[in-house]
């Protein structure tokens, strides 16, 4: 009994050792980043970087510079937007198609969805030109529809909503049609709710991936008041090359609302992530 | 199975808020179709948005220009973009000039393309939107052997850039079908204001046109402006 006592607080040792290693690796990119915002540009390259702290104080007036140079506010807020409409048109469209594909029957279905996964196997960068070119000719370029326009629809949230309103009970759906419910009620009151966490996930992944976005926002958004945080960080990497502690202070500065959007949305994220198997 | 007959809703609405106040008749109606007023405020909201822009949005350039690898602040650019369209006396209401100076590639290497910029640059000159390029020789030169840049003695294009001939940068295209011998694809731009007043470039600058710009004369326009202005 001792010995298998033993044996179970070495095996938690060592998953702990582990967890502790992973959180290290994890942790040291953000600590360097924050870090080196703070130190001079000669600190930042000429110390050894195993020399994490600042020597010489610490130059909180990095991050004045470059919130003086960019409009945070003003990338904030497309950001906050551009992932926002995102997630709300992405949820939305993915759910009804999902459902439809899922629960419904209807001529050509099998064909339809079969469009659908051929559009999650070719690369997004065939559909950029095309894409560009829709939002070009509607008078759209440097507007909020021309940066929320890729996420409108998503192949991959109809595939995952679809498996998840597949997996629920018949016996529901009937249920609710013997009480006399249509089919929008069917979905809106009964389906939908149900696949809640599926739609949580859907919503993870988009917000993530709309916040990573660095392409699209890049070509439809030539002007610095449309623009959002990845393509003005993007900028600023041209324009602060060589100044890491700008450079720094500003990737600090952009990944500001995704850790607090993370924060309060921290347990949604977590389930999220369960629910789909995915990684972000 | 029940049909959504928005008629029945209404006349259903107007029976069962009967002998009710305004005030008591809103929450009725928001007590139990929130959805649909919701669904249809945002229908409204949308339709207004796209009409609006897509009426009166601008939908085309006078002339697109890309700056790759410009390291320094957007100044330089934007000031000599004010000052181009002063020279032409472009209508802004009508359509845009675009200096874009947010490009940061190296095409004389395969790693130098495997990023975001050159993706949206492709994208950008392979969408006829791209008029003209510039950066440096070796870069302009690559990108040019590609075959995304306009050839230069082709038919279309000797006559409009013929007093320029001197300065071509020439390139072998790596679609050997297209041809063996080397082709113009650039102009060397590096005494222009570009480098000179506004101090965009310190080195070789060099100015190619998109492989499939419509606005060729523009560009003729461009390249008269910053030799005017130095």
């Amino acid at each position: 009994m001792e010995g298998y006592a033993a044996k179970q607080r070495r095996t938690t040792i060592l998953i702990h050792v582990i967890l502790i290693v992973m959180s290290f690796i994890m942790i040291v990119p953000f600590a360097w980043m924050i870090l080196t915002a703070l130190k001079t540009n000669q600190e930042a390259i000429s110390v050894s970087p195993f020399y994490i702290l600042p020597h010489n104080g610490w130059h909180w007036e990095n991050f004045g510079t470059v919130w003086k140079s960019y409009n945070f506010l003003i990338l904030y807020k497309n950001t906050l937007l551009m992932i926002f409409w995102r997630v709300v048109c992405a949820v939305l469209t993915a759910t009804m198609a999902g459902y439809a594909f899922g629960r419904l029957k209807f001529p050509g279905k099998n064909f339809l969805f079969s469009l659908v996964l051929v559009q999650m196997m070719i690369p997004a960068q065939i559909f950029i030109i095309p894409q560009y070119l829709m939002v070009s000719k509607m008078g759209m370029l440097n507007t909020q529809f021309g940066l929320v326009f890729p996420g409108l629809v998503t192949a991959f949230g109809t595939y995952l909503l679809k498996t998840g309103f597949e997996g629920l009970p018949k016996d529901l759906e009937e249920a609710a049609m013997i009480d006399g419910c249509n089919i929008g009620q069917r979905f809106l009151m009964i389906m939908m709710p149900l696949t809640k966490s599926s739609m949580v996930s859907l919503g993870i992944f988009t917000a993530v991936f709309a916040f990573k976005d660095l392409m699209w926002p890049m070509i439809v958004c030539t002007n610095a008041s449309t623009t959002t945080l990845s393509a003005g960080l993007a900028k600023m990497q041209g324009q602060y090359g060589s100044d890491y502690p700008a450079m720094m202070a500003a990737a600090t500065l952009a990944v500001l609302p995704m850790i607090v959007i993370y924060v309060i949305f921290q347990k949604q994220f977590v389930e999220g992530i369960a629910t789909s198997g995915g990684k972000l | 199975m029940k049909r959504v007959d928005i008629r029945n809703t209404m006349n259903d609405i107007k029976s069962n808020t009967r002998g009710m106040s305004r005030k008591e008749r809103l929450g009725y109606i928001f007590a139990y179709y929130w959805l649909h007023v919701f669904g249809a405020v945002l229908a409204v909201f949308f339709i207004i948005y796209f009409l609006t822009h897509f009426l009166f949005g601008i939908k085309e350039n006078w002339i697109y220009v890309t700056f790759t690898n410009v390291l320094t602040s957007d100044e330089g650019v934007n000031a000599l973009r004010d000052d181009f369209i002063e020279y032409t006396g472009y209508d802004l209401k009508e359509k845009n000039v675009v200096f874009n100076a947010n490009s940061y590639f190296d095409a004389t290497t395969v790693q130098g393309t495997n990023n975001s910029y050159f993706q949206a640059f492709v994208a950008m000159i392979e969408a006829g939107d791209l008029d003209a390029v510039i950066g440096t020789k070796d870069n302009i030169a690559a990108v040019g052997a590609s075959g995304r840049l306009k050839d230069l003695s082709s038919e279309e294009m000797r006559e409009l850039f013929a007093s320029y001939s001197d300065r071509f940068v020439y390139c072998t295209p790596i679609d050997e079908e297209y041809s063996e011998d080397e082709v113009p694809v650039g102009i060397d731009i590096s005494d222009s204001s570009i480098v000179g007043k506004y101090g965009i470039y310190t080195g070789d600058c060099v100015l190619g046109l998109g492989a499939y710009t419509k606005h060729a004369e523009e560009v003729l326009k461009f390249l008269k402006y910053i030799y005017e202005d130095i």
